[in-house]
């Protein structure tokens, strides 16, 4: 059998991994005699670390069982395992030495290199399953929640997975799966379903900049990361991705060099603000650089590329022969009657008046009904303006 | 201090740009009684519309406006355009909001011109479509000649930039 010293320090990256963690620490010496773990010294289990120098949460499933439960697999309910109130990066060297520390209790260490860490759990722990909560930045708390939430409700459909997976592995060679099994398994898949899809939805269906201020392209690869993670039940992908997330969210708004960067990170009501206050500054050229930037940083946002668009410089362009025809009949009647007609409409053709009134629709179907629109000059003769 | 060859590409940048076109310019010069002042307008064409409408040719206006009704015509309202800032105008501060939208300037010598333009739209707007500096004008070299006589039609002369 393998050593679960050794199989458990690796990194994970799926969840045939996470179960081979899982597998592994069940048979930890002693394991017959669960829950009293403690005889063995410590328990050791890979976890993803969270952010160098911050502290964290360790969350993990506990499998204590009784010994009645024992052989059945049934992992409770997910639950707090650990405090981490250190992460440091080390090497493979340091790694033993952390250990000891881990080893020690109360305070855990978890030492990570990188893809992974090696979790010391204070003695009278069981743990099958382990995840961390990251400490979010402040102003990207909303986001970074779901990721977390996300994280952890993965983690419970793994659990939730594998006791159904082991539900059919203890039945199906007999293929006496009792009623009572069979409900509860397809009770698992659905609960698993419920908790998951809602809030994956939730998250993919916010637009780009309102899931975090990272630049499109990084974006982009990190939601289809989080797809494929959560395709396969990938806890640590998705604590990886997390992790990622709120170390570039948090550098973009320390080291945010202009308004775009800032307000970005912020929300696009900002950004937004942002735009037509310059406007109303006249700034129509520093509010017309915003917008572009913004638009080409969230490529998904509908207000960014309207604004781009309505303030973009007007864009001219010669196109055909001429079309246009001497209007000096039209110039002449307005010259001479548009006093009469103040507050109004006018369509002509030539010197002819061919419709008039306060309603443009009206004066349009008039002309079109006096020998078509084609060709006609409408004008519209302002009223005095006020004093 | 500049070179010969410097000076003779300043003083030949802006007289160096060809107009490509000319349409007419209405100069509607009215009587001391009538309501509007001294205005100069070009005739306009707008996709979907057939017919023209004038447009009052002003190089001091910051925006391009675009009368309501026209703009109901081309299905553009001030509540689906970016919002525009509050403008302050001759009729009052006028607030509506932005859209783009393609206008075509019929020449009658050389080549139409077409700029896709933007315009505020508002129902607060009560005067005529304006081609206005942003929006319009900034994106054309023009110039104007009033025409020889009072009875002229003056000449609107413009090449893209």
């Amino acid at each position: 059998m393998q050593d679960s010293r050794t199989a458990t320090s690796g990194a994970f990256g799926d969840a045939e991994a996470l179960w081979r963690s899982t597998r592994l620490l069940a048979c930890l010496p002693g394991s017959s005699e669960l829950p009293h773990w403690e005889s063995a010294g410590q328990a050791r289990a890979t976890v993803f670390f969270a952010e160098e120098g911050r502290g964290g949460t360790l969350w993990g499933m506990s499998e204590a069982r009784t010994p009645e439960e024992e052989g059945q697999g049934l992992p409770r309910e997910v639950e707090p395992i650990g405090r981490c109130d250190y992460v440091t990066r080390v090497n493979a060297a340091a790694l033993e030495t952390d250990q000891e520390e881990g080893a020690s209790g109360a305070r855990g260490a978890f030492p990570h290199t990188g893809a992974g860490a090696t979790a010391i759990l204070p003695p009278q722990q069981d743990v099958s399953l382990l995840r961390f909560r990251v400490q979010p930045a402040p102003a990207l708390s909303r986001y970074t929640a779901m990721i977390h939430q996300a994280v952890a409700n993965h983690a419970k459909l793994v659990a939730l997975m594998h006791e159904s997976r082991r539900y059919a592995e203890a039945a199906s060679p007999l293929c006496q799966l009792s009623s009572e099994t069979i409900a509860r398994v397809a009770q698992n898949m659905r609960t698993a379903e419920n908790v998951v899809n809602p809030i994956m939805g939730e998250f993919f269906s916010r637009r780009p900049e309102q899931q975090v201020g990272i630049d499109p392209a990084l974006l982009a690869t990190f939601e289809n990361a989080v797809r494929f993670a959560a395709a396969h039940h990938d806890v640590f992908g998705l604590a990886r991705m997390a992790s990622e997330l709120q170390s570039r969210t948090s550098a973009a708004l320390s080291n945010a060099s202009d308004r775009v960067a800032a307000v970005e990170a912020g929300s696009v009501a900002d950004l937004n603000a942002e735009i037509q206050r310059l406007l109303s500054a006249g700034r129509v050229s520093d509010a017309r650089a915003i917008a572009a930037r913004a638009a080409s940083r969230m490529p998904g946002s509908d207000v960014f590329a309207q604004w781009q668009e309505v303030l973009a410089p007007p864009r001219a362009r010669l196109a055909g022969e001429a079309t246009g025809r001497s209007r000096h009949r039209e110039q002449a009647w307005l010259r001479e009657h548009t006093g009469e007609y103040k507050g109004q409409w006018v369509a002509l053709r030539g010197d002819n008046l061919i419709a008039a009134g306060p309603s443009l629709r009206q004066v349009r179907e008039q002309a079109r009904q006096a020998g078509g629109l084609a060709d006609a000059l409408f004008h519209f003769v302002a009223e005095e303006p006020p004093a | 201090m500049t070179s010969d060859a410097d000076q003779d590409a300043t003083a030949q940048g802006p007289l160096h740009q060809a107009y490509r076109g000319a349409s007419e310019l209405l100069v509607l010069i009215q009587r001391p009684e009538d309501p509007a002042p001294l205005t100069a307008v070009v005739s306009c064409a707008f996709d979907g519309l057939e017919e023209q409408y004038t447009a009052l040719l002003d190089t001091g206006s910051h925006y391009c406006f675009m009368q309501q009704a026209l703009a109901e015509q081309l299905e553009l309202s001030p509540e689906t355009g970016m919002p525009s800032p509050p403008v302050s105008t001759r009729f009052g501060t006028i607030n509506g909001g932005f859209h783009r939208c393609e206008v075509r300037i019929p020449a009658k010598v050389g080549k139409d011109l077409i700029v896709d333009a933007t315009w505020i739209v508002s129902a607060e707007w009560p005067g005529p479509t304006v081609l206005g500096w942003i929006g319009f004008l900034q994106g054309t070299a023009f110039g104007c000649h009033p025409g020889l006589t009072a009875e002229d039609t003056g000449t609107f002369y413009f090449a893209p930039v």
